[in-house]
């Protein structure tokens, strides 16, 4: 469903300067006792800016959707419609995680302190939050997984930048002003601009008979001599600019047409099976974890190797199309699987890799050997702090 | 290297050992489900690994062994085609007796001083200049053909190998006719051509003529001394700013190829008012210029003399044996072999030769080298810059990782 045009000027006038929120949130982050005293405080400040922020770009989306603009001006594509809803509702839910986990394990330092025997029942609520917060999450995700037909989650946030949004309500106001029907011209040159990443229907063949023919350029006297390679690279050159040409046209006309935006889902992909089984694992590997992580504890690899298991299997699902059936993986699922394939780095800092590896090894080492360099030892002391907290808190490393 | 003790076995290591490898054992008991984990995980790398890359890594395989064996039968092929024109030309067509030599008989006869001068400076001119057509012709042709043969394979059927399970039409770039047009064969050789091979015999001979002003015919030689003349005489022709410069009037390697001039007309023959019919002849000039850039390359330039020093060798070996003496070698033998402890091989010694008596054992040698041509190109064929350079001029340095399968 497509979020309605604002009519509020406040709320225009915050969808219009939605970025300048980014700012705000930095602030909170350098907020004195950010990590200390005040970290509930401040995360909950956060939070807080964090909902709006969402809020914000559910609704700019909206806008972009309504106004048949499907990529915003830095070549992302916008979520379709039947994305927004539970999107929203997901990173809601991603925005208040940590707030909640940080409730969580305050009331239980409380409880510590005033009575010490209740120590377990207190882990068990921090368990049990975020436990639930990632099933939620997990369950919301599914649902997503079924609107789509199976098909890969590829988006994950709106994010919309506000100049977008700001060029759009500009142009409708005009629009209004000067009763014209015609499509605003500005929008066109945003979508032009994001003709730029579209360089992927470039890859024709050019792997033999290509231009970098050594005996072609390394001398000074050929450069006259015009041999077949030479032609056939030009042939090539010249394909490649028909083809960019023919798809740029392709897009405007696509653009022109008011039908383009598909308010319902495609239909489900030729490898509908190991895709949707890929992407279980995916939406269920954070709660996965999360159960092995209560049951077995900090210290144990098990989680560990349990969670990386099923994401490696996850993806090897989600690409057995592409490489047994030759399904070609579209370009935003190839940019999925690769952010996917950078979330793994987040088993670096994850328990008890980061004990047994790189805390008290290799890091620590090298961070002491830093801080004897006057200079450092003050930003190292931070980066250091920095990393103490990130680690303490489950969904700063939990990449769900 | 130490020396192994057996010692290093004693009882009680053996039992270390054995409580060491009892702990591991124990270990990896107790972390069963640890050890379950790490291999499971492992093998799901494993295999996630594999069906992401094997397939293309077979495919690659496969392709570099297809090109690999097609390159090495063309260079087989080459080979062949490059012996038959020579024999065609040189054996059958004596192509060589353009080089006109006056027999020692005529020399003996003439009466005239000034006359048998001018006799027996023809002849050592023109024995020489065969000897160097000979030594030239050989690595020239066979590089040359092998640089077609791997040009037209570049543009007629590297699709076809590359992708040949891959059921895609790989399309020739240029015709049958351009191809048999620009190949050289025994019936089709531009450089055997009568014109243009006197044009390849006068500028040899005119540079030898030079060369040869005072190695007097009643002089005597040495072998080093005659390799020193040889050297001085290839240096006219074999520096790079001279062979490797297809415009240069001195390049011996302009005789391969027609003219610009020549291919010029050809194509402008060719076109009519009517009809834009050049298009082959069109692709046989660019064929032609891309001849003409790997000729002026430093790739080609190593390759080139690397050839022409094959060939030599085998002649300046053969003639060494005429100037061995074989009685000087028993007196030396009987004089200072039984005297030596062990038993060696000492060389034969050299002797100098009256140049008279030289020319016509040069001659005979012109003749051996002519019969044993097949070994030379051979052992020219089989040098590995020879290979490089072909292999990547019919691949263009492809870069098998890119190719998509």
């Amino acid at each position: 469903m497509i979020p309605k045009q604002p009519k509020s000027n406040i709320l225009i006038f915050l969808l219009e300067n939605s970025d300048h929120l980014g700012l705000l949130k930095s602030l909170i982050t350098f907020l004195p006792g950010r990590y200390g005293d005040s970290e509930l405080f401040s995360e909950g400040l956060y939070s807080v800016a964090n909902i709006l922020q969402s809020y914000l770009d559910y609704r700019s989306s909206g806008i972009l959707l309504s106004n048949n603009i499907d990529k915003i001006s830095n070549g992302e594509k916008v979520p379709p419609p039947y994305y927004l809803t539970t999107l929203r509702w997901i990173t809601t839910v991603q925005s208040l995680e940590l707030f909640f986990e940080m409730l969580a394990t305050k009331k239980g330092e409380q409880h510590d302190d005033s009575n010490s025997n209740n120590n377990n029942s207190n882990n068990n609520i921090k368990k049990m939050i975020i436990f639930i917060i990632e099933l939620l999450k997990a369950i919301l995700r599914l649902k997503l997984l079924i609107k789509t037909n199976g098909d890969m989650l590829v988006h994950h946030s709106f994010y919309v930048p506000s100049k977008d949004v700001k060029t759009i309500l500009e142009n409708n106001r005009n629009q209004q002003k000067q009763f014209q029907n015609k499509r605003p011209a500005v929008t066109m040159s945003i979508n032009n601009n994001n003709n730029i990443n579209n360089n992927d229907n470039n890859n024709i063949n050019n792997n033999n008979n290509t231009n970098d023919d050594n005996f072609n350029n390394n001398n000074n006297n050929n450069n006259n001599r015009r041999t077949l390679s030479d032609q056939i690279f030009e042939q090539q050159r010249i394909v490649n600019q028909e083809n960019n040409l023919l798809y740029q046209q392709q897009r405007e006309l696509q653009q022109n047409e008011s039908t383009l935006i598909k308010l319902l889902p495609p239909p489900p992909p030729k490898d509908y099976n190991t895709k949707t089984i890929g992407e279980i694992l995916f939406i269920f590997r954070p709660v996965i974890y999360w159960v092995s992580y209560c049951i077995f504890g900090k210290k144990s690899w098990k989680p560990w190797f349990l969670s990386l298991v099923t994401e490696l299997l996850s993806k090897s699902f989600s690409e057995y199309g592409n490489f047994k059936q030759k399904i070609r993986l579209t370009l935003l699922e190839a940019k999925e699987l690769n952010r996917r394939k950078k979330l793994l780095f987040f088993y670096l800092i994850r328990s008890p890799f980061y004990e047994k590896f790189i805390g008290d090894g290799l890091l620590n080492k090298f961070l002491n050997f830093l801080k004897k360099i006057h200079i450092f030892k003050t930003l190292i002391d931070i980066l250091i702090n920095y990393l103490n907290v990130y680690r303490t808190r489950y969904f700063y490393t939990s990449a769900s | 290297m130490e020396n192994f003790q057996f010692e290093d076995l004693s009882p009680n290591k053996v039992s270390k050992v054995y409580q060491d490898l009892k702990k591991f054992g124990s270990f990896l008991y107790n972390h069963k489900m640890g050890v379950f984990l790490v291999s499971f995980s492992s093998g799901v790398a494993y295999l996630y690994h594999n069906i992401t890359q094997s397939h293309k890594r077979k495919q690659i395989k496969l392709a570099k062994e297809r090109v690999m064996t097609y390159f090495e039968s063309t260079q087989k092929l080459s080979e062949r085609e490059v012996d038959a024109i020579i024999t065609k030309f040189i054996d059958e067509n004596k192509i060589l007796d353009k080089i006109q030599t006056p027999s020692l008989a005529s020399i003996r006869s003439e009466k005239d001083p000034s006359e048998k001068l001018k006799l027996t400076d023809q002849l050592k001119v023109s024995i020489i200049t065969k000897l160097f057509s000979v030594l030239y012709i050989i690595p020239m042709v066979t590089i040359f053909n092998r640089l077609q043969i791997n040009l037209i394979g570049k543009y007629c059927y590297l699709d076809y190998v590359l992708y040949k399970d891959q059921e895609q039409h790989s399309m020739r770039l240029i015709n049958q006719q351009t191809e048999s047009n620009f190949i050289n064969s025994r019936n089709n050789c531009y450089f055997f051509k009568d014109i243009n091979f006197s044009q390849f015999i006068n500028l040899i001979q005119e540079q030898i003529k030079i060369s040869l002003k005072d190695w007097k015919i009643d002089q005597q030689s040495s072998f080093e001394g005659f390799l020193k003349l040889l050297i001085n005489i290839r240096n006219n022709f074999e520096k790079k700013e001279i062979i490797a410069s297809i415009s240069s009037d001195n390049s011996l390697l302009k005789y391969l190829i027609p003219t610009e001039e020549e291919i010029d007309n050809l194509v402008q023959s060719q076109k009519t008012p009517e009809n834009d019919n050049d298009i082959e002849y069109q692709n046989l000039k660019m064929l032609y210029n891309e001849i003409r850039n790997i000729f002026e390359s430093q790739k080609f330039y190593d390759v080139l003399k690397d050839s022409i020093n094959q060939s030599f060798l085998e002649f300046t070996k053969n003639l060494r044996e005429d100037f061995e003496s074989t009685e000087l070698k028993k007196q030396i033998d009987s004089i200072v072999l039984p005297d030596l402890p062990i038993e060696m091989e000492i060389p034969k010694p050299l002797v100098t030769m009256h140049n008279i008596i030289l020319l016509p054992k040069i001659n005979k040698q012109i003749g051996n080298i002519i019969v044993n041509k097949k070994s030379i190109i051979e052992k020219i064929g089989s040098t590995d810059l020879i290979n490089q350079l072909n292999y990547s001029v019919l691949t263009n340095d492809l870069d098998f990782n890119k190719v998509q399968f």
